[in-house]
């Protein structure tokens, strides 16, 4: 087993990465220590989606090797992952057994009512705003205890207090030691930021 | 809670969300069996053997039609992506999923099968083996039915093509439970169908579900 | 075993695949198509008729051939697909892409063909006996995997796709060929034993070896045709394609 005190959660080297067939980074190198906030930038077509489904396990790393220290990480991708049909806890729910935790349903709920998203809890996801899905794909975030979280572009349709919210979470998640990976074309500003440029390299 | 358990608990949720999906089905079977019964002169008149085939038949069409959504909302609003990032056992998660969806679409349409073979005056002697074969039959059809939604996860109207991609590997299995069925009723042994016929289903119930979480797998990573 | 895997990773080198294929593709030509024209004007003008058939037993000339090459087209399509399942050699993905049209024209022509003879020998084109159902679905199999390799724009998920549905159509097909055995047992005695060539006389079978080996070849050709077309078409955008592109 790995030393938990190592301050390295996810080291990629030499990943491969393709669209379509066609390779965008060849090689692609990363370390993600404790309490980072790498944003990946990049515009549209560079591959920040890709790079984020190749680091979420999504897809295969066919060349080069994506380590995790404790495979603990939680993705929110650009479709959150919620049945309309599901209620908003029910979803929650099941994101958080299929990521294999069992965390109780006043932390869940707990997670909700940090997003206010509480009130909802029983409604079904396809009666809610696009803004409300967003923010109850975030609250997977909170209920999960995950080391490392992989976001999505997650500033879209998110008004000014989820985007606040977002980053005080961010911020306390650091706190705690974890790390955040986000695919952004905006940015979030906030202080001890790793910017990646994917048009760059 | 274990991977089967959750695959399972919340496919059979949303299919209770969703009654029309088990009953649009249930219509069909009911319908193409009275077109048939109206239309097939002594269908119900002759011995026992066309009866059975019409009901085999249009089981299978109404459980490939059942089974045909299966995975395309996953597919559509990201679970299917949650399913793969995180999930280690995608094999016994797609066997949860595949059995909630055989309650769903195929229970529904096997408690059918008397009023149809009412309909078409079938023989009441007759009426247990035709569940002992459509029991395995139906867990083939379903199991083929969503190998065949997984094949064609993402194609907008898949209809006809699964249908072309599904129908011919229906085939054994309707043989042998047609014959079964039918050698049954005229008194000849049937004994050969029947081991087939479970034979095929054990074998189905164990390879498919890797043949479709791999291809779950591929829809997500390309 | 060292020359064989050497092989193998060679043949699934595009560019030297591209290159060693052109020699053949003209002498498997020249081969299919000389032996074909032998076969066929052998077998249709120069063998005695059948005792019992007459002159429709010489379908056989191309029936036979085409059946068992269609066939053995589909369990190609299949092992290639493991190939790709396996490996991902995208040499593999050009092949079944390639073979898979030929294929379901030629159990097409078998079935067409198979038709034709039994109007005149069985006074009836169709019987639903374990080869004619077998064949037949096997056409709808072949039809499967081009419906399905068109539907999908992504070649690669489509690839994949396409190989996991000809292995499971060629686990299949013994399969229904024996359900279907047992299954006509039942209706039809069987009256008629389809073309049983045990007592064929070897002035009827010299013909239908020189056709067999023609159209083998013939097939091979028009496989590696296509196979190299494919494989311009997918590298278009690499150096070795660029080369060639300038330099003729």
């Amino acid at each position: 087993m790995t030393d938990s005190s190592e301050p390295v959660l996810l080291t990629v080297a030499g990943l491969l990465v393709e669209v379509a067939e066609r390779p965008l980074l060849t090689d692609f190198n990363l370390k993600v220590e404790e309490s980072a906030l790498i944003e990946i930038k990049g515009p549209n077509g560079s591959g920040k989606t890709t790079l984020l489904r190749y680091l979420a396990g999504i897809r295969r790393a066919h060349k080069g090797s994506i380590d995790y220290r404790d495979h603990d990480f939680a993705y929110v991708g650009q479709k959150p992952g919620l049945n309309a049909s599901l209620t908003v806890f029910e979803n929650l729910k099941w994101l958080t057994r299929n990521a294999d935790q069992d965390i109780s349903d006043s932390n869940l709920l707990l997670a909700l009512s940090d997003l206010g998203l509480k009130s909802m809890r029983d409604t079904p996801v396809g009666a809610l705003s696009a803004g409300q899905v967003k923010r109850c794909g975030l609250a997977s975030l909170l209920a999960l205890n995950a080391k490392i979280w992989l976001l999505d572009e997650p500033l879209t349709s998110l008004d000014e207090a989820a985007i606040s919210w977002l980053k005080v979470a961010i911020t306390s998640h650091r706190a705690a030691r974890g790390a955040t990976i986000l695919a952004t074309h905006a940015g979030l500003g906030l202080p001890d930021t790793t910017t990646i440029d994917l048009n760059a390299s | 809670m274990n991977a089967f358990a959750i695959a399972f608990n919340r496919t059979i949720r949303v299919g209770w969300r969703h009654p029309l999906d088990s009953l649009t089905p249930m219509a069909f079977f009911i319908i193409v069996v009275s077109l048939i019964s109206i239309t097939v002169e002594g269908v119900s008149d002759s011995e026992n053997g066309i009866a059975i085939a019409v009901l085999w038949v249009v089981l299978l069409l109404s459980t490939m039609m059942a089974s045909s959504g299966a995975f395309a909302q996953d597919y559509e609003d990201g679970s299917l992506e949650q399913l793969v990032a995180q999930n280690e056992s995608l094999y016994v998660s797609v066997h949860g999923s595949v059995t909630a969806r055989w309650f769903i679409s195929s229970v529904p349409l096997l408690v059918l099968v008397p009023l149809g073979a009412w309909m078409l005056k079938l023989d009441i002697e007759v009426w247990w083996i035709l569940f002992l074969t459509l029991i395995p039959g139906s867990i083939v059809f379903t199991l083929f039915g969503v190998l065949g939604a997984t094949l064609t996860l993402g194609v907008g109207r898949n209809g006809v093509l699964l249908a072309l991609l599904v129908l011919p590997l229906y085939i054994p299995v309707l043989l042998l439970g047609v014959g079964a069925c039918q050698r049954s009723a005229t008194e000849e042994p049937f004994q050969f169908a029947l081991i087939g016929i479970y034979a095929i289903a054990m074998a189905a119930i164990t390879f498919l579900p890797f043949a479709i979480a791999a291809l779950l797998r591929v829809s997500q990573e390309y | 075993m060292n020359w064989f895997t050497q092989t193998f990773h060679k043949m699934g080198s595009p560019p030297f695949f591209y290159r060693g294929a052109k020699v053949w593709v003209t002498w498997l030509y020249v081969i299919g198509l000389g032996s074909l024209l032998i076969g066929t004007v052998w077998g249709l003008g120069f063998t005695p008729a059948d005792r019992l058939q007459g002159d429709s037993f010489r379908i056989i000339y191309l029936h036979v051939p085409a059946a068992h090459l269609s066939q053995l087209i589909y369990i190609a399509i299949a092992v290639a697909g493991f190939v790709f399942l396996v490996w991902r050699m995208k040499m593999a993905d050009v092949f079944i892409v390639s073979a898979v049209w030929l294929g379901a024209w030629l159990t097409a022509f078998a079935l067409f063909s198979g038709i034709v003879w039994g109007i005149p020998t069985w006074g009836t084109g169709w019987v639903w006996d374990a080869r004619t159902t077998s064949v037949l679905v096997q056409l709808f199999l072949f039809l499967g995997l081009i419906a399905l390799r068109t539907a999908i724009p992504n070649s690669q998920r489509g690839a994949l796709a396409v190989a996991v549905l000809a292995i499971v159509g060629v686990i299949n097909i013994p399969i229904i060929k024996y359900s279907v055995d047992w299954f006509t047992t039942l209706h039809q005695p069987a009256s008629i034993q389809i073309g049983n060539p045990i007592s064929i006389d070897p002035s009827m079978l010299w013909p239908l070896l020189v056709n067999t080996i023609g159209l083998y070849a013939l097939a091979a050709g028009v496989i590696l045709y296509y196979m190299r077309i494919n494989v311009l078409r997918r590298e278009r955008n690499s150096d070795w394609v660029r080369d060639i592109v300038n330099s003729e």
